[in-house]
């Protein structure tokens, strides 16, 4: 491969943990990679990673990372000969895709017209139902008739939601259990949309019960070939933000899982799709799966399907861009082992996850079997507040989901980052959760987490002792380090550990 | 030479006393409120590798402003650990507090959400005369003597931060 590359060169139009680990493969594969960057990342890790770097503007996203204009610029100067858009930025964005076509440098992603189907979600849910596949049942418009509505609702099955068309926030919402309560319900829903909101227009969406968050990665070529490569179970998010994600699915039948690898695969020839893809389902309390999108690039959680699978996934899509057939069919592939990923982001939990931007005084990455960390960041190096404060997507596999989960919660003990807060600690709390381990997890497992820990004991007094014992100490030899450099002691041996103590106090106090 | 802290856990608690006396090679005498212990410890590139009683506790440790944070393997805690002699010079200064001074500032950053008191007023040691709230909590900023309010320089819904005058006595 990398005595005759597909490309010699590619820009990779992104920054931090995602670029590198695009640009890791790239180096596999024997191909130069050219990064971009803006003034807050001109000493950033991926900048340094790359063979070639470029300055495309300021801090603020809008003046850099999404300069369309300049990135191409940049492609061009540097004679790259594809673009990979990572994920976010220009990642899902049409106009880039079809500027990049234009300009003969080849889009590392599907053509613009798959994003442009899969963006829009009324168009793609559209699409999706004349392809035959399941979308959360529903009305599209609103239903004046109440009998006609309970004969809806037969077909959808209850519980069914009715929505005020015209409501938000949680307003003119109401759940029905069963045919019984439906039509005065329904009433009641028109009557209280209508002075609340002076329309009295209703529709039905079905009410799914305990809702899993699954999904399926795809990969297809330009040859016409599409292949699944089985679920992500994401589940555990806050605030409809991803944080701990594993594979396989802890409770998914095989059959189901078959059948949504299917039906992913159908969704993406529906609208043409290339490359490497997502699609995004609900399913309930019965397996019974739903549509929902379509994510139109790499996913940030998509090293757990690679250390399932041994597919490296950014590899299939530099070759798939490289006009290259997929090497394997469905039947070659398969899941080993049991991997989970979590994010690890600078933000504080105890203060409402604020982010916590600043310089990482010191970060302590865990090493060992069965490890992969996908990281952005280095000690010394700054979260800067212009972006996403993910510093490092870290993954671990094992052959068995317990044993997966206990290598987790070794490595969430060595994990150490100095300098700003992160969410290590809630982290630590989401595996430990009772639902979490027995897998029955549902997208609402985040809510009941902050009860837990604040029902947890408090810790034992022997332990509180260690801990300022360790502190006292510490701080007595920051003392007798500073008053040894006072009198110009430091002439000693040059790596005395109390003059890497000093250094690291200097690097502390960035 | 022998360290002295102290130990400050905030709210009523008391404070607590902990001299770091450093023996032969890594071995140190901690004693904590008149409580010695004996330990092996020493600095990592992280915090302190500590042993005690055959136990290993490998901590990260960081001063983050008047914070020292430790992570143990069994828990995380900031501590609010003074220099001893520092600490009884600042106690002085606050024992002394009773002292008038003539312009009371804002202590913190935030949002001054009541003004209690107004110009003429007498207040007496303790009275609450601003509340501000930082991080959606309400901190009261109270008198440290007996005075007369002279002026006072915020209103409700003014945003400080610290060192911003929040109000003036009449000395």
């Amino acid at each position: 491969m990398s005595a005759n590359p597909v490309f010699r060169k590619v820009l990779v139009a992104n920054r931090g943990e995602i670029a590198i680990r695009v640009m890791r493969t790239l180096r596999d594969l024997g191909i130069k990679s050219v990064a971009v960057y803006s003034d807050a990342d001109a000493r950033a890790l991926h900048v340094r990673y790359a063979d070639e770097a470029y300055h495309v503007g300021a801090a603020p996203s809008a003046q850099s990372y999404l300069r369309a204009d300049r990135i191409l610029e940049v492609a061009r100067r540097s004679g790259a000969e594809a673009v990979h858009p990572g994920y976010g930025f220009l990642s899902e964005n049409t106009d880039f895709a079809a500027q990049c076509e234009a300009a003969g440098i080849v889009f590392i992603g599907p053509p613009a017209s798959a994003i442009l189907d899969m963006g829009e979600k009324t168009r793609a849910r559209r699409i999706m139902i004349a392809s035959g596949v399941p979308v959360v049942p529903g009305t599209e418009h609103a239903i004046p008739d109440p009998m006609e509505a309970l004969e809806i609702a037969r077909k959808i099955g209850f519980p069914v939601l009715i929505k005020a068309a015209a409501g938000g926030g949680g307003k003119g919402m109401r759940r029905v259990d069963d045919e019984a309560m439906f039509l005065d319900s329904f009433s009641g829903a028109q009557r209280e949309a209508r002075s609340a909101f002076g329309d009295d227009a209703c529709y039905l969406e079905k009410w799914i019960i305990r809702p899993k968050h699954v999904e399926i990665q795809v990969l297809a070529d330009k040859h016409g070939n599409c292949v699944h490569l089985f679920e992500r179970e994401c589940s555990v998010q806050r605030r409809h933000q991803k944080v701990v994600e594993e594979s396989p699915c802890p409770i998914l039948r095989h059959d189901v899982r078959m059948a949504m690898g299917e039906v992913a695969v159908r969704a993406a020839k529906a609208v043409g799709y290339v490359g490497a893809g997502t699609c995004e389902f609900l399913i309930d309390h019965e397996q019974n799966f739903y549509f929902l999108e379509m994510n139109t690039r790499l996913q940030v959680e998509h090293p757990i399907t690679e250390q399932v699978t041994g597919v490296d996934l950014v590899e299939q899509q530099v070759l798939i861009a490289a006009g290259q057939p997929l090497p394997f069919a469905q039947q070659d592939l398969s899941q080993h082992g049991h991997a989970i990923e979590i994010r690890v982001y600078a933000e504080d939990p105890e203060n409402n996850f604020l982010p916590s931007p600043g310089p990482i005084s010191h970060l302590h990455v865990p090493t060992g079997p069965g490890v992969r960390d996908d990281g952005g960041y280095e000690t010394g190096t700054v979260v800067s507040m212009n972006y996403d404060p993910m510093i490092s997507k870290f993954i671990v596999s094992a052959p068995t989901r317990e044993k997966a989960r206990a290598r987790m919660l070794r490595c969430l003990d060595e994990y150490q980052v100095q300098g700003v807060e992160t969410n290590l600690d809630f982290l630590k709390d989401c595996l430990k959760h009772p639902e979490f381990i027995d897998g029955s997890y549902d997208t609402g497992v985040v809510s009941g987490i902050s009860a837990i820990r604040a029902a947890a004991a408090p810790p034992a007094e022997q332990d509180t002792e260690d801990a300022l014992i360790a502190a006292a100490i510490w701080r007595h030899l920051s003392q007798a380090q500073m008053q040894q450099n006072g009198t110009g002691a430091e002439q000693g041996a040059a790596d005395s550990p109390w003059l890497q103590f000093g250094r690291r106090k200097q690097i502390g106090r960035l | 030479m022998k360290s002295k802290f102290v130990y400050v856990p905030g709210g009523n608690a008391p404070v607590s006393r902990i001299e770091v006396q450093p023996g032969e090679g890594d071995r140190f005498i901690v004693n904590v409120d008149g409580k010695s212990v004996e330990v092996e410890a020493f600095a990592t590139e992280l915090g302190i590798a500590l042993r005690r009683d055959g136990r290993s506790i490998d901590t990260s440790v960081e001063q983050r402003q008047e914070r020292t944070i430790v992570r143990t393997p069994a828990l995380r805690k900031s501590f609010e650990i003074e220099d001893q002699r520092i600490w009884e010079m600042k106690s002085a200064l606050s024992a002394g507090a009773g002292a008038l001074k003539p312009k009371l500032n804002s202590p913190m950053t935030g949002k001054v959400v009541l003004v209690r008191v107004q110009p003429g007023d007498h207040v007496v040691a303790g009275q609450t005369l601003v509340i501000i709230e930082a991080m959606k909590m309400e901190n009261e900023v109270k008198a440290t003597a007996d005075a007369q309010i002279k002026a006072v320089s915020v209103a409700a819904g003014d945003l400080v931060s610290p060192g911003t005058l929040l109000v003036e006595f009449v000395v």
